[in-house]
């Protein structure tokens, strides 16, 4: 009788519990409390001397300071060093789990083929012996490979948590962050001094940051978030690292501020504009990729939570802005500010999603922008008289800024430019009018949304500088700001000294309109009926995302409002019964 | 209009649910579940700045084991009703297929995108809910980060 060996059974694989967010998560607060201990390095080299006070006094006490501004500027260092090995560990965390994830279907594979061998063994003749010890020795080099990844994933990662520990280990004792870092240049102080003046162009901006060691370009991130965290030109994976150390930072000095009863007037609003880009950043990495199932990653874009006189300036993305295939800048309106990051960054998931859903094979991102000044009169709280009131100056300041952050997009990206969508909602869409035919704003669509007027010099869809075929409107009937803009003859600016423009969904206009209705419209005007644009399942959300998506022929295309003189204005859509298409 | 707890009872469901759900998919297919998380989502606008309505959506991923061939979802039919989600209706989404299957108030939708990788998509969630006035920010504001499973 025939013996025929067994393979063995491989090994079980060990457990490894990490979470490496979390892990990364540890390294950006180190990474916020270093640039926080780099601010006291900065303010005893700089404000905390007193040139006119002299006298042993004054000896006294500069002799004093400047010990604690060394041991602030080694210390920052010490901090930054371990900060960006803890960053490093998290991405190795995660490719041993990902390693982890491949030798477990591995294992149970070949557990299972072993049990196969062995049930088959059981019933052989001795016919079979010779073509099952085949089989057996195929399986049993598997599983000798299988060992030897095993034994090296092990031996990994017990050298990347050793290196860890030595990290820390390096920096516990005052005296060897003061032996290893005393003393030792900023990297970052050089590079500043190369950057450009604050009339530079997004290209130079970004032609100067490409020419920094990475050594010195983490080290500015860390050590100077401010000077590049919203600098056009900047690509946005930095600006969001330059940003998230501002913001924690931000959030860990107000905080403990407040804690301790002196926080200033100034000071709470930042605080609560610092909270709101929280909640935002937040509100979206808490949502799913619908094709992939995993987090939405988040970019900061744009904070400055003193801009605008405490109104405050913030700007994240759902998605990767410097890899997306498609990405949209959407522009709010009336009433927004920086405590509206919250909603707005639900806003920019929902656009991810839907663009994702219905085109999975496209990367996206979606990126809401409080990046102006926006009126603070709106219609919903003061009524009409409030709208009518409006002017196009916030537009105009704003569409400057918003032409100068489209620039900035396309300028810091590598390869592919993207197909690049501006979605300008309420009076947001009369900014992205003004940064259309003012400024010029290289997009390759624009969508305005329950526009109440795209500006006054913009009379037709040509006028915006983009070929008029990629110029879309969507307004829903019962939307009472998107019926606010100029028909037929009747141009507010003549009539009342105010007024924000032209209609885009007229006839006369000349660029598409897409169907907007809401299946939960009113049966008149509602204020409620100007926010729904953007909710899943609606027309609008549908047909701005094959927009942004470049996938036109699947666009709903609209009848056209139109004012005959004879008659008052009319809306094709108010009769047509609503639809309801999927985008989640 | 209904108070929170009617939104609070729907989040314990969702999650019940889709964890029998997950390790049900498991169990059929073999492989591992991850990003077994849930959310409170708006639904409908009310303003520039909240929403009116809100419901709870739970999602998780599963990674097929190296012998479970495709269409996976042939295979979970049984694992829906056997949640509870009866009469489970095939459908198509964009580049994949779904499965749906309702039990009660809640929805469990199962899907596959065959371009993309040898996983399952799941999503518990229920209709959408009114909540009061005065509960909308601290709705739009909640979190939830632990996993269900």
């Amino acid at each position: 009788m025939t013996t025929i060996t067994l393979p063995p059974q491989p090994r079980p694989v060990p457990l490894l519990t990490c979470q490496p967010g979390a892990v990364r998560d540890c390294g950006g607060d180190l990474l916020a409390a270093s640039a926080q201990i780099d601010d006291l390095g900065t303010f005893v080299a700089g404000d905390a001397r007193i040139g006119d006070w002299t006298g042993r006094g004054s000896e006294r006490y500069h002799e004093t300071i400047a010990p604690i501004g060394r041991r602030a500027d080694s210390m920052s260092l010490a901090l930054r060093s371990v900060a960006t090995r803890v960053d490093a560990h998290a991405d190795e965390l995660q490719r041993l789990l990902d390693r982890r994830t491949d030798l477990e279907e591995r294992r149970s594979h070949l557990a299972g083929e072993v049990a196969r061998l062995r049930g088959e063994i059981a019933t052989a003749t001795e016919d079979d012996a010779a073509a099952l010890q085949a089989e057996c020795d195929r399986v049993r080099r598997e599983v000798e490979a299988y060992e030897t990844d095993l034994t090296t994933w092990s031996s990994d990662l017990a050298a990347e948590e050793t290196a860890m520990v030595q990290a820390f280990q390096r920096v516990q004792e005052a005296e060897a962050v003061e032996r290893i870092w005393g003393g030792v240049v900023d990297p970052a102080d050089a590079a500043l001094a190369t950057k450009p003046g604050s009339g530079a162009s997004p290209g130079e901006v970004s032609t100067w940051w490409d020419s920094l060691t990475y050594v010195q370009q983490q080290a500015i991130i860390t050590a100077a978030p401010g000077a590049i965290g919203n600098l056009d030109g900047i690509p946005a994976g930095t600006r969001n690292a330059a940003n998230t150390v501002a913001l924690d930072r931000d959030l860990a000095n107000w905080t403990h501020t407040e804690s301790l009863g002196v926080l200033t007037e100034d000071e709470r609003t930042w605080l609560e504009n610092a909270r709101a880009a929280d909640e935002a950043r937040r509100n979206i990495a808490d949502r799913v990729d619908p094709v992939t199932g995993e987090p939405i990653e988040t970019q900061v874009y744009l904070y400055d939570p003193a801009a605008f006189d405490g109104d405050g300036a913030i700007a994240i993305s759902a998605g990767n802005l410097d890899t997306a295939d498609n990405v949209a800048v959407v522009v709010p309106g009336f009433g927004t500010d920086a405590e509206s990051a919250g909603y707005q960054a639900d806003r920019a998931a929902t656009i991810y999603e839907s663009t994702r859903y219905l085109d999975p094979d496209a990367s996206n991102a979606t990126m809401f922008w409080i990046g102006y000044d926006a009126p603070d009169n709106a219609p919903w709280d003061e009524g009409f008289d409030g709208a009518g009131v409006a002017t196009e100056s916030m537009a105009t300041a704003g569409g400057e800024h918003l032409a100068d952050t489209i620039d900035g997009l396309r300028e810091s990206r590598d390869g592919e430019p993207a197909h690049l969508t501006a979605v300008g909602h309420s009076y947001g869409s009369t900014t992205t009018g003004h940064a259309a035919h003012d400024q010029g704003m290289e997009v390759d669509e624009i969508v305005f949304v329950g526009s109440p007027g795209v500006g006054g010099d913009t009379n037709d869809a040509g006028d915006t500088g983009i070929d008029p075929e990629h110029v879309w409107a969507g307004a829903n009937s019962r939307d009472p700001i998107a019926d606010l803009g100029n028909h037929g003859w009747v141009h507010g600016e003549t009539l009342f000294g105010a007024g924000l423009g032209d209609d885009p969904a007229e006839d006369d206009f000349g660029g598409n309109r897409f169907e907007a209705e809401s299946e939960t419209r009113g049966g008149a005007f509602s204020f409620g009926d100007h926010s729904k644009y953007f909710d899943h399942d609606t027309e609008s959300l549908y047909n701005i995302s094959q927009i942004v998506n470049g996938n036109y022929d699947a666009v709903e295309h609209a009848d056209h409002v139109y004012d005959p003189w004879h008659d008052g204005v009319q809306d094709p859509e108010h009769d047509r019964d609503p639809t309801t298409p999927a985008t989640r | 209009m209904t108070d929170s707890s009617a939104l609070e009872g729907q989040r314990e469901r969702a999650r019940a649910a889709a964890a029998v759900l997950v390790t049900g998919v498991v169990d059929a297919l073999g492989g591992s579940a991850s990003r077994t998380t849930g959310r409170v989502e708006g639904c409908e606008s009310a303003s520039e700045d909240e929403f009116r309505t809100f419901r709870y959506t739970a999602t998780g991923r599963v990674d097929v084991g190296a012998s479970a061939s495709p269409p996976f979802l042939d295979a979970l039919v049984p694992v829906l009703e056997a949640a509870g989600f009866a009469d489970p209706i095939p459908g198509e989404r964009p580049g994949g297929n779904t499965l749906e299957g309702s039990d009660g108030d809640l929805t469990a939708t199962l899907s596959e995108l065959p371009g993309q990788g040898a996983y399952v998509l799941l999503s518990v969630e229920g209709p959408c809910l009114e909540v009061p006035e005065a509960d909308r920010r601290d709705w739009q504001r909640r979190t939830d980060p632990e996993p269900f499973l």
